[in-house]
């Protein structure tokens, strides 16, 4: 009997257990981090015609409305060459993007840029010019090497050779792109193109594709080159375009750029994040922000452009 | 001080047994209380003291927690061999309470390792029913879950790859069935489970944060068969056991297997409502053997295996026909050949030969038929690892104040980290069969240790482990110094300190530590070098009324070369090496430890809290700037106990709680774009920022288990017991992860997920 009454002990227990289950069985609650506003930007000279332009906006507490657009189009937002005012940027609401009056950025000069916004801590952001570095030689032979690779279903494609010659500056950081579309001479469009190198200072943004039967060769997107092997130094770079719908009269264009070192962070760290978004394997990556006080990215470049026909 | 020397020494050995099973009990203690010497079995249960030839008749007392003493008394005055039999203390018709113990814990050399009884593990309430050895240590301090559910073990700020987990002397490389929420180990076919979270004896190497030794049942040697059956809401047991051999004296033989079978319950309910259109399931099955043979009077055979498979499984059909085919599956196999031999009542020998496999597979298969013509599309994912080994390893005791072990290993090792075949009917010449980064590498350990009585007082066990692996064009040789001393203060007190180093040539590729078996087991590369730790402890051990055993510890452990994916990496990307995708850098874990534990009486259990740090630095990942590690647990705070009200009525409950885990959080959100016009200016792209690795910490972690035994004898003599247990008793909703996702108004929300409400579940268990 005495041991019964401790079962019956025990049961009652267990009921006020039950009983004090916190609200409901249900596994899933909101979370939320607290946020201040702070300014945020994406400027660069990132067209040809060497304008400082880009988005400033603010940033937002992690839920909520979808961010969208908020330009903080009443910013004022100032440039400074070595410490010297130099100009100042403008909202242009037709595109919601903010530009710059001047386009005669100096090689190795240091420009800050200043936004400020009513309510909100002013950030700033600096950036080194990089050299304009004029590759000493730029061609393209037609038609100069067959690969058969898994990649083209394991048939011969004939490519086109590129080489770029160009002198790197002794210091270190030095940090290229280069990107290839070709002009379809049928639809009149262009497109960027798939190409192959065999150099291992190479990096594109797709070297973790996720196809397993890929080969190493075969890069897309953009290429990007650093000076870690030679500093210094000239470098030979050499791809080939493959012809892929077009016959070897199509003409490539080839941007070839020399960007700054807070340039190629952002970009490197912008693809791994653009990567990783949605695969819930990866650990979150950090995309590079040299914006004090606030988020984004200020970074330049030196644009030249070719066309090879 | 010339007649000490010259006096003349004589050695008793021999083994200590259960009365009633005569299975040999590990760790057992012989003490001669009259010259205050004394010893413990080693893994096989023998024992061996020397001393100085007697004139008169000494009393030796063979104890064993649970176990009655057992007394006997001899004139030591010649060699001698006594084997000891203890009877469990729940046979005897009164509980004994006082006469069952172990070592003291303040007597033990060793610091930073603790026995749990499996009697003490069947006791606690179940998780789904299932008895859990993993799940149990977890309840220890120093030794952390990951997230909810899981049996991963992560000691002392080390990963879950950094643990050795030995069954019968055998690596398990991955101890998890479904998913990490149960362990590989069937606590019907466990006899004894030893945890060092530090202060490594030489004899334990390849890993850096703890060695977990299981030992399985050797099965009883009288009587015909026994066994005992289990049946629970997820799945059902059986054990059996028995002698072999000459007059059933020689031998004895345990098996033991389990099957879940939920597959069985849901896989025609899918298919019904599915109109028959789709089937699957899940399920998991182990299985245990052992044997052991006595071939001759000093010669012992032992051979015992385990296997085990998980299998998830969907198909779809057509027509009745089947179109569609997934599957996942993963499982284990080890087994172990041992032969023991006593080449003196000082000296004792053991040649191993082992074998361990984990093997871990991802398949499909779409077929299709367009007016009557076939095709099929197949792919499958394979990566596994195996090892064959052999080493030889001695017990020398050649007086009571040394204990000599020393051992000589060598493990080949085949590593498949990733095999692709992809086959397409249709198209026979794009058909893929593809294996990457095979690795065969052999693996070389030498050690030896010495258990050593400086002074009375004064205790330490000084050893040296050496190993060496090759790659394909590196030799990685590694000597690690272990020493551990202990100073007797006060016959209840003692201080001990340890050091120790310890080397690992493994790596495991893991993305999120729950035990995925996506995870993979890869060698040290002429790129990846081997891991490393450095481990010191300081601390006092204490022994109240013979009922508590008290501890603190202080510890400092650093670990060099640890692996990381970089950021954005994962196993999913298959088109680079793995090792292009990680990083190596060092982890620091640091902090206390106290651990207080009643062994006997009606009223048992432990209660353990850790106060710790655990960082982790690579060259590029969070800028290089040190980071928490995802399982650093400021707090950590459990206890266990267990009461029994009567002969027949227990009631068990343990309360866990820590600190939340570390993880990366976005802080704010932002528009971005990229920096060329090249590429379309698109703005309005949501981008997070995130700030540091792990810089958000998770709601604390905190749990109530209750449980209730209700055991009865039945009249054929049989033993059934209920058992109740109820998971996360006040339902808490701890977190396992959070996620980014939108409601239905469009907006970004971060969403917490629980797995577990309250969870109650029933077993019904029978010995016979």
């Amino acid at each position: 009997m005495q041991s019964y009454k401790k079962i019956a002990f025990v049961i009652i227990i267990f009921s006020l257990m039950f009983a004090s289950c916190e609200k409901t069985f249900n596994t899933v609650i909101n979370i939320d981090v607290p946020h201040t506003p702070m300014i945020a930007m994406t400027l660069s000279n990132m067209t040809i015609d060497n304008y400082i332009k880009g988005a400033i906006t603010e940033t937002r507490k992690i839920t909520g409305a979808p961010q969208g657009t908020l330009s903080l189009m009443n910013a004022k937002a100032y440039i400074y060459e070595d410490g010297i005012l130099k100009d100042s940027l403008a909202y242009f609401s037709a595109d919601d993007i903010f530009l710059s009056h001047q386009n005669n950025w100096i090689a190795n000069k240091m420009y800050k840029v200043v936004i400020s916004d009513l309510g909100k801590t002013t950030v700033d952001a600096s950036d080194r010019m990089p050299e304009l570095v004029t590759p000493t030689s730029v061609t393209r032979v037609k038609n100069a090497k067959s690969f058969t690779l898994p990649d083209y279903d394991n048939k011969p494609v004939m490519c086109d050779e590129i080489t770029i010659t160009f002198n790197d500056p002794p210091r270190p950081d030095n940090h290229y792109t280069a990107e290839f579309t070709m002009l379809d001479s049928f639809s009149g469009n262009y497109y960027s193109t798939n190409f192959i190198c065999f150099d291992d200072d190479v990096e594109t943004d797709y070297d973790e594709d996720v196809d397993p039967t890929a080969t190493a060769s075969v890069k897309y997107g953009t290429l990007y080159l650093n000076d870690d092997h030679f500093d210094g130094q000239t470098k030979k770079l050499v791809v080939y375009i493959p012809h892929m719908f077009n016959s070897s009269n199509d003409t490539i264009n080839m941007q070839f750029n020399h960007i700054s070192d807070n340039y190629y962070k952002y970009v490197r760290t912008l693809n791994k994040y653009m990567n990783a978004e949605g695969n819930p394997f990866s650990e979150p990556v950090q995309v590079f922000s040299n914006v004090n006080y606030g988020a984004g990215i200020f970074a330049l470049q030196q644009r030249l452009k070719y066309v090879l026909d | 001080m010339a007649t000490s020397a010259l006096a003349e020494k004589v050695t008793i050995s021999g083994y200590v047994s259960d009365a009633k099973t005569r299975e040999r009990l590990i760790g057992a203690t012989v003490f001669i209380p009259a010259l205050k010497i004394g010893t413990h079995t080693n893994n096989y249960g023998f024992y061996s003291i020397t001393l100085e030839a007697q004139k008169e008749p000494s009393t030796i007392i063979a104890s064993y927690l649970g176990y009655s003493q057992s007394k006997d008394t001899f004139l030591l005055s010649a060699n001698m061999q006594h084997d000891f039999t203890l009877l469990a203390s729940k046979e005897l018709k009164q509980v004994v309470v006082k006469s069952s113990k172990t070592a003291p814990i303040q007597e033990n050399t060793q610091m930073s390792s603790i026995s749990i009884p499996i009697a003490t593990i069947k006791k606690l309430p179940a998780f789904m029913g299932e008895v859990d050895i993993l799940k149990s240590l977890q309840l220890l301090p120093g030794i952390q879950a990951g997230s909810e559910g899981q049996n991963g073990l992560y000691v002392r700020g080390g990963g879950p790859d950094q643990n050795l987990i030995l069954l019968d002397g055998v690596p398990v490389y991955n101890a998890s069935h479904l998913f990490g929420f149960f362990s590989v180990f069937n606590a019907d076919a466990v006899s004894n489970v030893e945890v060092y979270k530090g202060g490594f004896p030489a004899r334990y190497g390849g890993r850096l944060s703890s060695v977990i030794d299981i030992r399985m049942k050797e099965g009883t040697k009288s009587g015909g068969i026994h066994g005992s059956a289990g049946m629970g809401l997820i799945s059902s047991r059986l054990m059996l056991e028995g002698p072999f051999g000459k007059k059933n004296k020689n031998g004895s033989w345990m098996i033991s297997g389990r099957r879940t079978y939920i597959d069985l319950l849901t896989a025609p309910i899918i298919k019904l409502a599915s109109s028959g259109e789709a089937t699957g399931g899940y399920y998991f099955w182990d299985l245990n053997a052992k044997a052991n043979y006595k071939i001759g009077k000093r010669d012992h055979l032992y051979l015992s295996a385990y296997t085990g498979k998980d299998k998830f499984y969907a198909k779809g059909f057509e027509s009745n026909k089947e179109v569609f085919r997934a599957n996942i599956n993963w499982g284990n196999l080890t087994s172990m050949l041992r032969w023991n031999h006593e080449f003196s009542n000082k000296l004792f020998g053991n040649l191993t030969a082992t074998y361990t496999q984990y093997q871990f597979q991802i398949g499909s298969k779409i077929s299709t038929n367009y007016g009557g013509q076939t095709s099929s599309f197949s792919a499958l994912y394979k990566s596994s690892i195996k090892d064959i080994g052999l080493k030889y390893d001695i017990d020398f005791i050649p007086s009571p104040k040394h204990y000599i072990k020393a051992g000589i290993a060598a493990t080949y090792h085949t590593f498949t980290p990733g095999a692709v075949s992809i086959k397409n009917s249709d198209l026979p010449t794009d058909n893929i069969d593809t294996t990457y980064n095979v690795s065969k590498v052999p693996e070389f350990d030498v050690y030896v240790e010495d258990d050593i009585e400086l002074t009375k007082k004064l205790k330490a066990n000084l050893g040296i482990h050496a190993s060496a692996f090759y790659t394909k064009s590196n030799f990685y040789p590694s000597v690690q110094p272990r020493v551990s001393l202990r100073y007797l203060l006060h016959p209840e007190w003692s201080v001990k300190a340890s050091f120790c180093t310890m080397t690992q040539f493994i790596h495991l590729l893991s993305n999120n530590g729950i035990g995925l078996p996506t995870d993979l087991w890869v060698p040290v590369t002429d790129k990846i070098k081997p891991q490393q730790s450095y481990q010191g402890a300081i601390g006092v051990a204490h022994t109240i009324k013979e009922l508590y055993e008290f501890s603190v510890e202080g510890y400092y452990k650093k670990m060099d070369n640890i692996i990381e994916y970089k950021d954005g990496s994962s196993f999913i990307n298959t088109n680079q090496s793995w090792e292009d995708k990680v990083e190596m850098g060092t982890g620091w874990s640091y902090g206390a430890e106290a651990f207080i534990q009643k062994k006997t009486g009606r009223f048992t259990g432990m209660m353990g809290y850790t106060l710790s740090w655990t960082n982790r630095k690579f060259p590029t990942i969070n800028s290089g700037v040190l980071f928490p590690y995802k399982y650093d647990r400021r707090h950590d705070f459990k206890v266990a106990a267990v009461y029994e009200i009567s002969k027949r009525v227990e009631i068990s409950g343990d309360w866990v709680y820590g600190t939340g885990n570390s993880i990366s959080m976005p802080l704010y959100k932002y528009q971005s774009a990229p920096l060329s016009e090249d590429h379309g200016f698109w703005g309005g792209q949501t981008m997070y920022h995130y700030g540091t690795r792990n810089n958000y910490r998770m709601p604390s972690y905190h749990r109530l288990d209750i449980g209730i035994n209700l055991t009865k004898k039945t009249k054929r003599g049989f033993e059934r017991t209920w058992n109740i247990s109820v998971y996360n008793a006040y339902s808490r909703k701890n977190p396992y992860f959070i996620y980014p996702t939108t409601d239905n108004a469009g907006n970004d929300v971060f969403k917490q997920i629980s797995l577990f409400p309250v969870l109650p579940s029933f077993t019904y268990n029978l010995k016979f």
